[in-house]
């Protein structure tokens, strides 16, 4: 039986919407140190290579890992970067681990927001012959999605603005994140529009954050920790980059993605078998959209799904318990932010914010316009 | 459970300063058919790709995405790798842990850059810490300088040795279709080019290249059942450096690069105590003249002081004993995100045979390729022909 | 319909111009304001394993030992010595401010006095003839009215 991979001990940075005081690299030291004094382990004797995960053109740096080396104690050792969302970092990870090549692998990433435009990164994310000169960026692509979605299977706003009321509520059970708020759907509705039909609180706020997570193979995790989180499942795909070759009212890259991470963790029924999800949604219509990408409703029934209550705290199946992107995390982090939440709920160390008797969650991360790209971890409580 | 892993596929497209006839995805769609086309295989056998590049370069953010339908990505898994130089080669190494993790059987690897689209060497110069040091940089060049600069003081190194270094791999890279610069330069040729960054004039640099490099891999199960020819990843080590890469060593301090580690470990591991004579080709991430010969002390494939002296004995040429970049290296085609790739891919031609006129004369059961970048950070893979 | 133009290609153009405003961080960022303030440049070291940084860092690289505060930093330079230098003598499009690089532009990496530690400048002698390894260099401060908390603030090294 191979050893599984499990993840011994997370740590993330308070998100805010600036974090002038550091430099990038001081934010991944931060959680990098609080895994150390977590775990007791040392980064020199203990921990086998490193993975990073950042992207160049939100630093402003070409090799946006250059300074990680100095904090992660990776000089003359391994570490290496992923570009892309932080999900995939875990994913990169787990598989230094189940390729036998490391036992003890430590996943950061970072990104500042704040420090730069993002509208002008986002823009340079679309292809560069035809549709970058149109000055799409990533909201007016979502609000793309969002217009097709929600004529197609009647989706409203309001339903839109409830994942919004939602998350930034359960976020104030989180010490982690930015923007706890009560809100109620007319504050939603009534904020500034910023692209039909998404107003300035549908949207993920701008933000500063890190993010560390230590992985293990299975011996090792053991003795570090008596409550490691396997990672039973994983599962990433691609969609289309052309949005007109997308049918924008699915998300089927997703789809493919849960059905990979759920058969390999064995799950059949994701609706009864799953406690809980940590979801990357940038925008609030993406929740409704990916929990039916999940296999949690059938196409077009995202919105049934949040009236129903079912995704609530008090609900069978609590989304974004942490309060979600709509809280503010910086991209990048964000993926691997959600393997965090998921992994602490799943050991029980979440106070206000935790799902009682949480055994498995699912965590998402997603890069690209309109959830182009998505990664699913299906998470198992392991210990006592 | 943990896999071996085999290349059972490589494609390249020609090197040249300018493709203005293709887009990026043209360009690398000639690699990646190239290697299908060399497994015999179609994209319906491909389960993940994994692609890497630098993003200003061409000034895209996310463009593995972007990529989707010339890489084959779409409606697969996959991921995006970004550590500079050394990309190339890490390209590679992900692939490997993407198949060696058994998560997945076949992966296609693929390295690229199209240099002509946005100043390269200005991109490069932004890998410097924005408040320290980014006003001196001059791209990778000040710091292919200082190394060269040093390695001269500390060892008697002299230009005239730079340049039998590249009038060497420009004897190879002539022989080499693929190859970007492919002039045969003779030493005089080489120490009268114009100054670039004193001391390295225009021939000690490499070039700035268009081009891609596309590689399958797969598990030894299917390894074996689509080709006669696997190339085997036999290990690989990577090794970073902090961000002053240790390139001065101080009174009372030992001199260590990431290099020397790298080439300790992956001997070491491997049981191999005289590398010069145990491997048969090494195809070195050389992006100037003066390193190659510097590097092979540091990989432990001579003493230090004296890779200078093999060159000068001909050691590293194709015919000779421990031939270095058969193929005309780093220093005669550079794609940045397509190098290291193209490291691996040729010293995999040669253990299969395949290289054409490059082939160098002896046989060839073991190679080594190494990918550099950064401040110092290395990645180095042991290819053999057979899985003993 | 026009006669195709089979040899044309086609091209699409765009100057990125992305605005960035870079945290230096505690570390950087005190450096930086002694550059200003006092016309001074400091380093710290290791407590563990003895090692120094320039400009200081938190965290040591190669032990991850806390670095020295504030108090214990170690003031060095303003003289050094050349460890090894460079003179572009092409010019290349600066990234910070759009402009070609003026050449010729020579940059020495100095061991100032005081720390085993390595920083890049600007070098005043641009002639690679009269510039040699082991030589002695001297930084030249900016006015002190005219520093603004950045590198610049140190014009250049200057041949001693």
């Amino acid at each position: 039986m191979p050893q599984r991979v499990g993840i011994v001990a997370v740590a993330q940075t308070k998100y805010e919407a600036a974090k002038p005081r550091q430099h990038l690299s001081d934010l991944v030291l931060e959680v990098t140190d609080k895994i150390l004094e977590e775990t007791g382990i040392s980064l020199i004797d203990d921990v086998d290579s490193v993975v990073s995960c950042s992207q160049d053109h939100w630093d402003g740096r070409t090799i946006s890992s250059m300074p990680i080396p100095d904090v992660t104690g990776s000089h003359l050792r391994d570490e290496s970067k992923v570009a892309g969302d932080g999900a995939y970092a875990v994913l990169y990870g787990m598989m230094h681990i189940l390729s036998g090549h490391h036992d003890i692998v430590l996943v950061v990433s970072h990104c500042s927001e704040s420090q730069t435009d993002g509208r002008i990164i986002e823009n340079c994310a679309i292809d560069h012959i035809y549709h970058r000169m149109l000055g799409l960026d990533f909201l007016s692509c979502a609000a793309m999605q969002a217009n097709r979605y929600m004529h197609k299977y009647g989706i409203s706003r309001e339903q839109c603005a409830k994942v919004v009321v939602k998350n930034r509520g359960n976020a104030k059970n989180n010490p982690y994140a930015q923007a706890p708020a009560k809100l109620s759907l007319e504050d939603v509705l009534n904020s500034s529009m910023l692209a039909f039909p998404i107003t300035a609180l549908d949207a993920k706020p701008a933000s500063d954050g890190a993010c560390a997570i230590l992985l293990a193979k299975e011996d090792k995790a053991k003795k570090l920790t008596d409550k490691p989180v396997w990672i039973k499942g994983v599962g990433n795909c691609y969609d289309a980059h052309f949005l007109g070759d997308r049918d924008l009212s699915a998300c089927d890259s997703l789809v493919s993605a849960s059905k990979r991470a759920y058969e390999m963790a064995s799950i059949t029924n994701p609706g009864k078998e799953i406690d809980l999800v940590e979801m990357s949604e940038m925008f609030s219509y993406q929740e409704l959209l990916w929990m039916e990408g999940l296999g949690f409703c059938d196409r077009g029934e995202g919105g049934h799904l949040i009236d129903s209550g079912t995704t609530q705290m008090e609900g069978n199946l609590p989304v974004n318990p942490s309060g979600g992107l709509l809280s503010g995390v910086p991209v990048t982090v964000a993926g691997m932010s959600r393997v965090a939440e998921a992994a602490l709920q799943l050991q029980g160390k979440c106070g206000d914010r935790q799902v009682p008797e949480a055994k498995i969650a699912i965590a998402h991360g997603t890069a690209g316009v309109c959830g182009q790209m998505h990664c699913v971890l299906v998470l198992e409580k392991g210990g006592k | 459970m943990p896999q071996r892993v085999a290349i059972v596929g490589i494609g390249q497209t020609r090197h040249t300063s300018r493709r203005p006839d293709v887009n990026d995805g043209e360009l690398i769609n000639e690699a990646v058919s190239a290697a299908l086309a060399d497994a015999q295989l179609t994209m319906k056998d491909i389960e993940t790709v994994i692609i890497g590049n630098m993003e200003f370069f061409e000034g895209h953010h996310l463009n593995d995405a972007m990529l989707v339908d010339y890489t084959g990505a779409r409606g697969k898994s996959g991921f995006k790798m970004n550590t500079g130089g050394t990309v190339g080669t890490m390209n590679v190494i992900s692939g490997w842990y993407n198949v060696a993790s058994g998560l997945f059987d076949t992966c296609l690897v693929i390295g690229w850059e199209k240099h002509d689209e946005a100043p390269t060497t200005s991109c490069i110069t932004t890998i410097t810490d924005p408040a320290i040091d980014r006003p001196y940089a001059v791209g990778a060049l000040s710091g292919l300088a200082i190394i060269s600069m040093n390695y001269m003081t500390r060892t008697g190194c002299k230009v005239e040795h730079a340049a039998m270094v590249r009038a060497q791999a420009s004897e190879n890279a002539s022989r080499n279709p693929n190859a970007h610069v492919r002039d045969r330069l003779s030493v005089e040729d080489i120490l009268k080019a114009r100054m670039v960054v004193y001391p390295l004039n225009l021939y000690f640099l490499c070039p700035t290249s268009v081009g891609a490099c596309a590689t399958v891999l797969a598990s030894e199960v299917k390894a074996n059942k689509i080709t006669k020819k696997p190339v085997w990843i036999k290990d690989h080590v990577t090794v970073h450096s902090d961000y002053s890469g240790a390139l001065f060593t101080f009174p009372g301090e030992t001199r260590e690069t990431s290099h020397m580690v790298a080439g300790r470990k992956l001997f070491q591991r491997n049981h191999i105590t005289k590398p010069i004579r145990e491997i048969q080709v090494f195809e070195m991430y050389d992006p100037c003249a003066f390193v190659q010969m510097s590097w092979l002390e540091d990989f432990g494939i001579c003493g230090e002081g004296e890779g200078w002296r093999l060159v000068e004995k001909g050691v590293t040429a194709r015919e000779g004993e421990f031939p270095v970049c058969p193929s005309g290296g780093v220093l005669c085609t550079n794609a940045i995100g397509d190098s290291g790739t193209l490291r691996v891919a040729e010293a995999a031609l040669q253990i299969r045979g395949d290289a054409g006129e490059h082939q160098v004369t002896r046989d060839v059961k073991t190679a080594l390729a190494s990918g550099y970048g950064g401040s110092y950070w290395t990645d180095l893979l042991l290819l053999s022909k057979t899985l003993d | 319909m026009q006669q195709k133009t089979t040899d044309e290609l086609i091209t699409q153009e765009m100057l990125l111009k992305i605005p960035y405003r870079w945290a230096a961080g505690e570390y950087v960022g005190e450096f930086l304001r002694e550059l200003r303030h006092s016309g001074r440049i400091y380093a710290n070291k290791c407590p563990k394993c003895g090692r120094f940084r320039c400009p200081p860092a938190p965290v040591c690289s190669r032990c991850h030992t806390r670095m020295e505060e504030r108090e214990k930093w170690v003031e060095v330079g303003p003289r050094g010595t050349l460890l090894a230098f460079f003179v572009a003598e092409q010019s290349f499009l600066v990234p910070t401010t759009g402009d070609m690089l003026e050449i010729p532009f020579s940059v020495g990496v100095i061991w100032p006095d005081g720390a085993p530690v390595a920083l890049w400048h600007k070098l005043e002698e641009t002639n690679p003839d009269k510039i040699k390894v082991g030589m002695r260099v001297e930084a030249v401060f900016k006015p002190e009215e005219q520093r603004q908390a950045n590198i610049f603030d140190i014009l250049y090294f200057k041949t001693v």
